[in-house]
């Protein structure tokens, strides 16, 4: 009886996640007529690929995932970079107001991108930095370091700080014992840290739609949701589900390969409190 | 009609783990009874059988005749005390002795009356307003005792609740927890590791390992009639000695020629291993003559490492002698080993000869 | 609380390596974080001959737009929120039972998580369209509905959907933090209140609830946080409409600075609601050092 009830309710959050999923799927494949249909068709009834075609062929696709791809990895690479030596700092260095600078970090990082997005726009044109990768990286960057320098303090608070001692006491520098000590035994956080930042920069909309005003500079989420905007009468809706599609395979792969690293980093906090 | 019973129960994890095999036994009303065993021998799974916390795959476990495999536990009104203690880390002292009282719907001035009256036995009545990460493990473990002692159970059930207090206090501890289990007449089940603490505190002791029941016994013929070779080491410290008989001449000097006659006999069916406790053997005068190799002080009694030979054959006996006695590596001693205390194992399974 | 310091301060170099592992983060944060706050709050006291003035906030405040927008954002976030923690809670409840298939059941839990919210609400725009969209049919098949309704081009409606979406969304994410929680909690706990004879009822009252209570927080003050600076989901599904239905104040502030070209209205906005999320975040951080009194169980 329980196990009836248990087994109704994860059908029920089966369905709740993956129904709009299926039927973005099932339209992408369907020809327009079908798509259009009223009242809606929920099963196959005709199969295209004339979707997918249709998206490469009518919109710059490629081009947007190249842009997203320098932008977000570039993003992540350098918060990493500066975000893991912070942290490094935090956890082992110990300074005074280092856990004032991590609460600050934190909450700036909760301020909308919308309360300061017009200085970045005025300071990224007065350097002629508009439609140019860094005005997105550069942001970006900020945007994931307090994620980065928590989640990676956190971890290297948990190494031991003898093996830092140790490394000293042996005669290396407070940047050797870094890079040769604490930081490879960092690897496996450093590695939940860059997926999450990874998708959130590849997922970050409003600084690209701002600062990317030229068609072929834009990412992936601003091409794709732009697309519905051009044809203001009929909705190529088939092309566009199939160009969101496209770009979430990416994630979808991303979640099946890391999903334990991806919900470690997620929850570090919530258990912790 | 036995408080509790298990026949033939059985359980395993996965295909390969036999946690618990084929367990026979009974506790009578008002026993103390100690299951011993070392580590992974499948005490605690055993008494979460009996708790309701694991589901036996065969065998039936009855509490006052009445066959409970079914009942969940919270249906089988038994009171337990968790190795870790369990203490629920929100609540009060207070909250968390009340907890079993306030499911029963007990009121609020019962409740009160009762905690506050165990609480006064336990000797923690100044620490009702603390929260459990507050205590000290002993007093933790005064807390654990006091919400399985609030309500009257069935059976009390306990898991090594002595295992994680410094050595002072479990010593303290053993004959402060069997009386008090005496004084509320509960019948008890005690798990642990440590067999001095079994021998000390039960009526009976259920000696377990690899999930089998060794022996059931009183404390004293666990002791001293160990079923086999097994029993016979992990129970009594120091540990006893056990060497093996390979033949009946190498054990002139050791035994009595009756007993020598019954040895040859034994030869023809197996391994045969004699076994005698150090606290047998005298080092002053006796037939065997070997060599003290170790003195290690032990308080009222120092444990001799003596080596002999057996007939060509060199081993090394353990002797507990007072420790008026002067006595130092190196001396040249004379053993006499009490034959009335000899043990026989043949195939490891002990004999009478 | 004093400092242990694996280093003391005097050894030589200390200050040179403090500098040198944490100005980078530093530097990056004045810039592109710190800077673009100040300067707004600069705009919004000047006019265009930068001189000081209070009639950028005078306009707003007493506009009925910039309430209005306050108001659509408070209500967005508790409701959204509140059915969020709600089904969250219901969702980790059953993830924290074993099944088969749970750990597949979890990793569908990650995919609404990780699409990207513009894509996911030009999905949900498909999905709500009157004649084709399948959600309207499927109320008005269900009875629910006499006839398909008209989801975004009704002001109350438009306002349902986005909380709609945003509830599909972030609901699994919710339910992961929360299930962490759950399974922070020693299973012996709950033994031995079984042991005890406590039915589920009591255990969820007496042991989960309270003992969840810091991983609510948590989840609580992350998803109030981030739902008040709503932005990619509104401009997506709704742009703000119909109307000024679902304009947020995200929304509100980049119509303001990007569309009327107004940036000093634009950065009192701005201004007015990094207050909000100060007093929020102050708020919260109240909220949660009591709890963190009251239930810490370290
Ligand atoms: N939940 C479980 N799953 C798998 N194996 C278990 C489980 N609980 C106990 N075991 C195994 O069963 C055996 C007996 O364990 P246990 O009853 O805990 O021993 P003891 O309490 O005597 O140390 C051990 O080999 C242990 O690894
Ligand atoms: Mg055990």
């Amino acid at each position: 009886m329980k196990k009836f009830f248990l087994y109704v309710g994860v059908i029920l959050m089966i369905f709740f996640c993956l129904f709009p999923i299926y039927f973005l799927l099932l339209n992408s494949f369907e020809p327009t007529s079908v798509s259009y249909s009223s009242p809606p068709i929920l099963y196959p009834v005709a199969f295209t690929f004339s979707n997918y075609i249709g998206v490469f062929k009518d919109i710059s696709l490629g081009s947007y995932i190249v842009n997203s791809l320098i932008v977000s990895l570039s993003a992540t690479a350098i918060a990493l970079l500066i975000g893991s030596m912070a942290a490094f700092a935090i956890a082992k260095i110990k300074f005074k107001g280092s856990s004032t600078l991590l609460n600050l970090l934190l909450i700036l990082g909760f301020f909308p991108a919308a309360t300061m997005i017009f200085p970045l726009y005025e300071m990224f044109a007065k350097f002629h930095l508009l439609n140019n990768y860094l005005s997105l990286i550069l942001p970006y960057t900020t945007m994931s370091i307090p994620l980065t320098v928590w989640v990676l303090s956190t971890y290297f608070g948990q190494i031991p700080g003898e093996l830092y001692e140790a490394a000293r006491v042996d005669g290396m520098s407070r940047f050797q014992a870094f890079y040769k000590i604490i930081l490879p035994l960092g690897i496996p956080a450093a590695s939940t840290v860059a997926i999450l930042d990874f998708i959130a920069c590849w997922n970050e909309f409003i600084l690209a739609l701002t600062f990317m005003t030229k068609e072929n500079m834009r990412t992936i989420t601003v091409g794709i949701s732009m697309i519905s905007g051009r044809f203001s009468y009929q909705y190529p809706w088939g092309e566009i589900i199939a160009g969101a599609l496209i770009v979430t395979v990416p994630l979808v792969v991303i979640i099946f390969v890391a999903q334990e690293k991806i919900i470690s980093g997620l929850t570090a906090g919530a258990v912790k409190g | 009609m036995h408080k509790l019973e298990l026949k033939k129960v059985v359980k395993r994890f996965g295909e390969k783990v036999m946690a618990v095999n084929n367990a026979n036994f009974f506790v009578d009303d008002g026993e103390f009874v100690s299951l011993l065993g070392p580590s992974g021998s499948g005490k605690t799974t055993t008494l979460r059988l009996i708790a309701g916390l694991e589901k036996a795959d065969e065998g039936e476990i009855s509490i006052n005749g009445k066959i409970v495999n079914a009942l969940s536990p919270s249906e089988r009104d038994i009171a337990m005390v968790f190795q870790s203690y369990a203490l629920y880390p929100h609540m009060s002292v207070y909250k968390n002795m009340a907890i079993p009282l306030e499911i029963r719907k007990v009121s609020k001035a019962k409740i009160k009356q009762r905690v506050t009256s165990i609480a006064e036995m336990l000797g923690i009545p100044n620490l009702l307003d603390r929260k459990p990460r507050e205590l000290s493990g002993g007093q933790r473990q005064r807390v654990a005792l006091g919400r399985a002692l609030i309500r009257e159970p069935n059976l009390f059930l306990l898991d090594e609740p002595l295992a994680n207090l410094d050595a002072i206090l479990r010593h303290r501890m053993r004959g402060e927890l069997k009386s008090l289990f005496h004084h509320v007449h509960g019948t008890t089940i005690y798990v642990t590791h440590d067999q001095e603490e079994a021998i000390a505190m039960s009526d009976r002791v259920i000696v377990m390992n690899y999930g089998l029941i060794q022996q059931i016994g009183a404390p004293e013929e666990i002791y001293k009639r160990p079923i086999n070779k097994f029993v016979a080491l992990f129970v009594g410290t120091p540990q006893i000695n056990i060497f093996e008989a390979k033949n009946a001449k190498s054990m002139s000097k050791v035994l009595s020629s009756q007993k020598l006659i019954a040895l040859e006999k034994l030869l023809h069916k197996g391994k045969v291993e004699i076994g005698i406790r150090p606290e047998n053997i005298t080092i002053e005068k006796g037939p065997i003559s070997g060599k003290v190799i170790l003195t290690e002080p032990m308080g009222a009694n120092i444990l001799v490492s003596v080596e002999i030979s057996l007939n060509s054959e060199r081993i090394k006996i353990k002797s507990l002698v007072p420790n008026t006695m002067r006595v130092s590596e190196g001396d040249d001693v004379n053993l006499s080993l009490k034959e009335s205390e000899m043990l026989f194992f043949l195939n490891e399974k002990r004999v009478e000869i | 609380m004093a400092m242990q310091s694996v280093n003391p301060k005097h050894e030589k170099g200390y200050l040179l390596a403090l500098i040198g592992f944490v100005s980078p983060i530093v530097v990056f944060f004045t810039i592109f974080q710190i800077y673009p706050l100040i300067k707004n709050v600069w705009f919004s006291f000047t006019n265009i001959h930068n001189n000081f003035t209070l009639n950028n906030f005078y306009a707003i405040l007493t506009g009925s737009s910039f309430w209005q927008s306050t108001w659509i954002t408070v209500k967005f976030s508790l409701i959204s929120v509140s059915f969020e923690m709600v089904i969250g809670f219901i969702f980790a409840l059953l993830l924290n039972q074993e099944f088969h298939g749970r750990k597949a059941v979890r990793t569908i839990f990650l995919i609404p998580w990780a699409l990207p919210t513009a894509i996911m609400a030009t999905g949900w725009k498909f999905m709500l369209q009157h004649s084709y969209g399948p959600i309207p049919w499927i109320l008005y098949w269900l009875h629910i509905t006499q006839s398909p309704p008209y989801f975004l081009s009704m002001p109350k409606m438009a306002f349902a959907s986005i909380i709609m979406a945003d509830i599909w969304k972030t609901v699994p994410f919710c339910a992961l933090l929360l299930l962490a929680g759950l399974q922070a909690i020693p299973r012996d706990l709950y033994e031995a209140m079984e042991v005890d004879g406590a039915g589920w009822f009591f255990k969820l009252r007496k042991l989960t609830f309270p003992l969840m209570l810091p991983a609510i927080t948590v989840t609580l003050t992350f998803r109030f946080l981030q739902a008040f600076g709503v932005f990619d989901l509104i401009w997506v599904l709704t742009n703000g409409g119909p109307g000024n239905a679902t304009m947020a104040l995200s929304p509100f502030i980049y119509q303001q600075t990007f569309n009327w070209l107004d940036v000093r209205a634009g950065a009192a906005t701005a201004v007015i609601t990094s207050i909000y999320i100060i007093g929020l975040v102050v708020v919260i951080w109240i909220t949660r050092s009591y709890v963190g009194r009251r239930y810490a169980t370290q």
